[in-house]
């Protein structure tokens, strides 16, 4: 089973770097900037993935806990302050548009009000049910 | 908060990873505890004090003017 995890990892990375080095290989023109920012994202994210996975499978075959209250706890702040400053940032997106594309600031505000639909449906649940950690 | 956990542990010849396996948490738990830089839950707070046969306040101490800057 870690054997196959291993692998997985492995072939996954293999894969996305096979098909980074086939698209630069393959695309004459010069690069456009959004190409180049998904290309550093994917050179970023790939390796910490990977990383992160290969911690994983260690801490696993050496039986300790791969989770506990403390990553969980840090987790839970990581994405509390994620979703307070992604509202933050989408308002500021929303300003910048709202003169270009009417459109586009539904959508944006159809989005933002969403992550507060669903913030507060959580809320209540959590109201309701209590935190145990 | 501070703790006493470095020193009982040691008291005991316990590794940070031996004690983190006896109350299973990541090793990176303990040392967390052991610099104050995290407030337990109740359950490992139990748990820890129950490994060195002490009561909860003699392993967690309180800081009386209430500032511990590592609250949840």
């Amino acid at each position: 089973m870690k054997n196959t995890k291993l692998a997985l990892i492995l072939l996954g990375v293999g894969t996305v770097g096979f098909l980074l080095a086939l698209y630069f290989h393959l695309s004459r023109a010069p690069l456009e900037l959004y190409q180049i920012v998904v290309t550093a994202l994917v050179l970023v994210f790939v390796p910490l993935s990977a990383l992160t996975g290969l911690r994983t499978l260690r801490k696993q075959k050496a039986g300790e806990p791969v989770e506990d209250e403390l990553s969980r706890r840090m987790k839970d702040k990581a994405a509390s302050r994620s979703f307070v400053m992604s509202l933050y940032m989408w308002g500021a997106i929303l300003l910048i548009t709202a003169s270009a594309s009417r459109e586009v600031s539904l959508s944006l505000l159809a989005g933002i009000g969403g992550m507060l639909g669903v913030f507060l449906v959580n809320w209540a649940i959590l109201n309701k049910d209590g935190v145990e950690e | 908060m501070k703790t006493r956990i470095r020193e009982f542990r040691e008291g005991l010849e316990l590794t940070q990873l031996d004690l983190a396996t006896r109350v299973g948490v990541r090793r990176e738990t303990i040392v967390f505890l052991e610099k104050g830089r995290y407030n337990p839950s109740l359950k490992l707070a139990h748990q820890v004090a129950r490994i060195f046969n002490k009561r909860i306040e003699e392993v967690f101490l309180l800081d009386e003017t209430g500032v511990d800057g590592a609250g949840p």
